[in-house]
Order: C-alpha cells, then structure tokens, then sequence
C-alpha cells in the first residue's frame, strides 16, 4: 500500500513545487487566464502521452506520433476543404481517428507481425509521414474558419472551461476504462511483462499488439484534431516538440520504457509538468539560450527525484 | 510461421526498393519543353516543411518549366552538417549551379570555394558568402523589420509592452529579423520587449502568444516573423479576447495573412513573396549556368509594405520611410499571383538559347 502511494503522489507533489515556485516568482501566474491557457495546451500534448503511454507500456515506443499529427491534420483538413466532402464536418471529425487509426495499423503491423523493432518501425513510420505529409495539398497550409470547428480546439464552456480539455479527459477515461476493465488493458501490461508467456497461454498477442498501436493511432488522430481546431490550421510543421514532449510526460508520469509499467494519472501529471515547465520558461523570463538547458534539467530533476524515492521506499 | 514473417519483410524490402526507384525516376523526369533539361540546377533549403520553403519550392518549379531546367530540390533539415553535405554532393554530381540558404554563412564558406574551384557558381539565399563566383539574394529583412517595430512604437505611443516571436537563433532569417525589430525599437526608450522563439511551428507559436499574454496582461503589440506562426498566435490573442488591446503585425505576405490585414486583424504584414522568392531564385541560377556573371553580387529582391487601404494615409504621417513601397491587401494579392509577369527576364531566355 506504500508503495502505491508513495509512487502515484509523486508527480503530483513535482506539479505542486511547480505551482508554488512560479506564483512567488511572478505575480501573473494565479490566475484565471493561466490555468485557461494550461488546460487548453496541455489537450493536444496530454492525448498523444496517453497513446505513446499505451505502447510504451507494452514496451515499445511510438516515434510516428509527432509527424503522424501533422500528416493526420493535413489529410483532415484537406478533406474539409478541397474534396468531394467540402465543408462536411462530419467527415472532416471522422478523418481525424482515421488517418491516426490507419497509420497506428501500419505500425503495428510492422512491430507485431513483420517482428520489427518498434524503435526501426516507428522511426521509419516517423519520415514516411513526413514525407507524406508534403504531398497533400502540395504541402500548402490550409486555413480552418469554420466556428463549429473552432469551438472544440478554442471555444469555452460557462466561459472558463475548454473544450479542448474535455475531449482530453474523455480519452483519459476511455484510456483508463480500457487499461482497468478490458483484456485489451490486461494483455497491455502484459506483453510488457513477457509476451512469451502470453503466446503460449494461446492469446493470440500480435492482434492485440496491432491493436495498442491503433489506439495510439487514433490518440494521435484526436490529439490533431485539437492542434488543428486551436490554431486554425493545418500545416506540415505542427508536429514541433509534441512527440518528445509526450514521450518525457508518459515517463515523467512513471511509465517505464522497459515495458510493463504507467498509468493515465501518470500520463495525465507528467503532462501538467511538461506543459508547466514550457509556461516557466515565459514567466521565468528565461533567455532563449537557455530554454533547452532549462527544460532538460528540470525533466532529469523529475525523473531523478522519481527514482530516489523509489529506491529509497519503493522496494 | 517465423517463414511467413519473413517472406513478408522480403516484400517489404522489394517493395520499399520499389518506392525509391520510383522517386528517383520521377525526379528525372521533371525536364524543359523538348524533353531534355537544359541545366540541372541543385537547390539546399534549410527545411522543406515551412510554408514559406514550400511556396518558394513552387515558384522555382515555375522557373525551371519557363527555362526548361531541371532543379533538384533538398532539404537540409536545419542541420549544417546536412546542408554542406548535400552541397558537396551536387558538387560531385557536377551540377550547372547550386543554391543554397545558409543556415550559418561562415561555416557555408568553405564548401562555397569548392564549387568555385569546380567551376560550379553558386547563390546563396538570403545569406552572404563572400567568394567570386557566389551571388547573394537577399531582401533587406533587417531595414524591413525595423520598419514594422517602428510602426508599432508610433501606434502605441512609444511606451508599453510589446511582443516577438521570433524563428530560431542562429538561424539568419531569423536573426535578420529579430535585430531588425531591435533596432526599430531602440528608438522608444519606453519600450520593452518580451521576445519568444517558435521554430517555426504555428502550435509552439499560439503556446508562446498564450503564455506571454497570460504573463504581461498589460501587452500592447505583438509581432511574428513568420505569417503562418503569426496567424496562429492570433488566435491566441482571440481566445484572451484581446483583439481590441493588442496590435498584431507580421511578416511574409502569404494570402492568408493579407487578408487578415484587409479585415483589420494585422496592422500590417510585408510581403517578400516566397514564390515569387523561389522563381527569381532560380532564374537566377539560370542566369548563372548559361554563364551570365552580374557585376553586383549583392541582388536585392524588392518587397512591399502591405497596409489596410484606411491606414496607410496614417502609416504616411508617422515619417518612418518615405520611399517605402506600400501597397493594400488587395494589390498584394494580385501580386502573389501575378510574381511571374513581373520577374520573367526574356533575356534570360534569349542567353540560354544562344549557349
């Protein structure tokens, strides 16, 4: 029971040292507008942690995530605007899950059933996307107007409450449901643990392989879908730091990359602090050169302080 | 059912061979009117996911059919080993004349030389490399920019908080512009800057406008280099429903942004034209292959300030530039689509087919 508690407090204690330094350091950090701006940035990050937490646990990694947003949005936007289904939003929302689900597909079938390393498969599945990406409309952005689609990466309800961060905590809760309640979950950890034991009980593991990836897929699809509708557009380079970001959150959250280990409170904490430390960076004023330094000494410091505790109460 | 695995890596592999040869041959195919290209022209961008890269890919692609040029297109993906390997590979494939943006012009020198030495001339895109055989294309980010930061210091006063979100540091087009920006300012000692870099990515930029916002409630003017990270970043200023409060000016003039200027969301933004960028670059390179040597190395591309029709009489008080070309949204974007009629050099033509 120590353990437990011990272990799952930890990245909420790191969130609420965050908390405290930043409001004595700047005055404008207590605010409405802040944690506004926190919810809503940490929707699209916090959705790719939660799928790249899925395959990490089963001790893969997903590389794909990050450059599979942009190309997802692409694809989804140019739906919206350029073919047969122009300004149908309902086909535009479905593209989103889709692209993610197919490109989440191929992945798996690369590691699963081909055996390829995920690290290989993923890192190759990383530049065809990026690759992909240029071909769709030319590579050309596209601009989203449409205000229904705006209102789920932009709008608010009861004028405080994004509706970014709602679809974030809805695939939280299917993530959670699906990790606790279903076989799917079980295996999950499972394979982490050792997958030769789950083929020879007869379960049948590179199915369920292929299915993590495409949840993560489609993780990836819905987290584009955020990017897309936040920043009313879509472009081949919105894939930025999100794919190191997520993967920093799933382990900051206790994740372990060897396999077997990590929780969407986890992924959902580890988020908060990433998203958190980019926000330090602002109100901290810290120079330019020093971002990359800052945010990787305060990552290792979490990492760190994980691992000190549970060496010292965890085993 | 281990054979079966590998039967299936074995037609992924042919199939993945497949692809490349495929991509190969259809890079080759791309040729003048009579079939065979009369130059091959090879062209190193810092990075080909930018809007700006794109556009300015598709003008040259424009140019190379005009000619009838064969331009092969890479990416250094901002990394200058990349950049100067991918140079010294055109330099072996003994291509007609390679251009090249510098991510950093003095590390870019020496591989310069080399072309040189091979008899191979050489552009560099908005950077400067001083060696006999290299031009240098550039428009004056610097004067430009300080342009822009002196327009916002007029419209609020000479005092407040303004923002830049600038591209990267020791990018030169970045630089170019964030010191330009600098400079404009320096003139309202009431003025201070919080500045932010967003690689170029419209997400980083609409977090950074966010928190910025967010950490100086009392902000009065926000500018980004880039118009599609500035579209972005916009959006940021909405959700804070601060429109009204925070001046909002960029930089590119893609259509996109000019029509933000048209409906009053941007001050102002500057139009260089990626694709208009990308045809004359490579028309110069032309120029250079069929053996043209200009006298000046130093070739300045002609930009427009693109200001509401309502503001410009406004702009014209404040006194910052008189000989300053300013043009409304809607001419701008007559021009972004016009950039060929403007810039086409029939004499271009006639060197070519004399050589």
């Amino acid at each position: 029971m120590k353990k437990i508690n011990i272990q799952a407090i930890m990245p909420l204690v790191l969130l609420l040292v965050l908390f405290v330094v930043l409001s004595a350091l700047n005055s404008n950090f207590l605010s409405a507008s802040t944690m506004m701006n926190l919810m809503q940035q940490v929707s699209a990050v916090g959705t790719v942690a939660i799928g790249g937490m899925m395959v990490i646990i089963t001790g893969g990694i997903d590389f794909s995530a990050g450059y599979g947003l942009a190309m997802t949005g692409m694809a989804a936007a140019w739906i919206f605007t350029h073919s047969v289904f122009r300004g149908s939003v309902v086909a535009m929302l479905v593209t989103f899950p889709l692209v993610g689900a197919l490109i989440g597909l191929a992945n798996g079938f690369l590691t699963a059933k081909l055996k390829i390393l995920p690290f290989i498969a993923t890192l190759a599945m990383m530049s065809i996307t990026q690759g992909l990406t240029m071909f769709i409309n030319g590579g050309t952005m596209m601009m989203i107007r449409d205000p229904r689609l705006l209102m789920i990466g932009q709008g608010r309800i009861a004028d405080f409450l994004p509706v970014s961060f709602l679809v974030y905590l809805g695939v939280c809760a299917a993530a959670a449901f699906i990790l606790r309640r279903t076989k799917l979950g079980v295996y999950n950890y499972a394979m982490g643990g050792s997958e030769q034991a789950l083929w020879y009980a007869g379960i049948n593991v590179q199915a369920y392989k292929m299915l993590v990836y495409a949840a993560a897929g489609v993780c990836t699809g819905i987290a584009s879908l955020l990017t897309v509708t936040q920043i009313a557009m879509a472009t081949p380079n919105i894939a930025g730091s999100i794919l190191i970001d997520s993967i920093a959150a799933s382990c900051i959250g206790g994740a372990s990359l060897s396999g077997g280990r990590g929780s969407v409170f986890g992924a959902f904490m580890g988020t908060m602090i990433i998203v958190l430390i980019g926000t330090a960076l602002t109100y901290l004023s810290v120079p330019a050169e020093m971002r990359g330094v800052f945010k990787g000494v305060v990552i290792l410091l979490a990492v760190a302080l994980d691992a000190v505790i549970t060496l010292r109460y965890g085993k | 059912m281990k054979s079966k695995a590998g039967f299936f890596k074995a037609c992924i592999m042919v199939l993945a061979l497949l692809v490349v040869c495929g991509a190969a041959v259809s890079a080759e195919a791309a040729s003048g009117p009579d079939g065979k290209p009369r130059y091959v022209l090879g062209v190193v961008l810092i990075d080909m996911t930018n809007q700006f890269f794109v556009d300015m890919i598709e003008g040259g692609n424009r140019a190379a059919e005009d000619y009838g040029v064969q331009v092969i297109w890479k990416s250094a993906d901002n990394s200058q080993e990349n950049q100067i390997s991918l140079t010294e590979n055109f330099i072996e494939q003994g291509v007609d004349c390679i251009l090249v943006n510098p991510i950093d012009n003095d590390a870019m020198k020496p591989t310069i030389e080399k072309a040189a030495a091979a008899g191979i001339p050489t552009v560099t895109m908005a950077g400067q490399v001083d060696v006999d055989t290299n031009y240098a294309t550039v428009y004056n980010d610097l004067d430009n920019t300080r342009q822009i930061a002196e327009i916002i210091g007029n419209k609020i006063g000479g005092a407040g908080k303004v923002a830049l979100l600038y591209g990267n540091k020791g990018n030169l087009v970045s630089d170019l512009r964030q010191e330009g920006f600098h400079r404009g300012i320096a003139k309202f000692p009431g003025i201070t800057v919080v500045e932010q870099p967003m690689n170029w990515d419209p997400a980083e930029g609409m977090k950074a406008a966010q928190d910025i916002i967010a950490a100086n409630p009392d902000l009065k003017a926000l500018h980004c280099v880039s118009d599609a990270v500035t579209i972005a970043a916009y959006q940021a200023i909405v959700v804070a429903g601060k429109q009204d409060q925070i001046l909002v000016t960029s930089y590119d003039g893609n259509p996109d942004s000019c029509a933000m200027v048209e409906a009053g969301s941007f001050y102002c933004t500057l139009l260089t034209g990626a694709k208009k960028t990308g045809y004359w670059n490579v028309q110069m390179g032309v120029a250079l292959a069929a053996g043209a040597r200009p006298e000046e190395h130093i070739l300045n591309l002609d930009t427009h300030l693109v200001i509401n029709e309502k503001n410009i009489p406004e702009f014209e008080k404040m006194g910052i530039e008189p000989k300053r070309s300013v043009i409304t949204p809607q001419e701008a974007l007559g021009r972004v689509e016009k950039y060929r009629d403007d810039i086409y050099d029939p004499d271009i033509m006639a060197v070519i087919e004399r050589s």
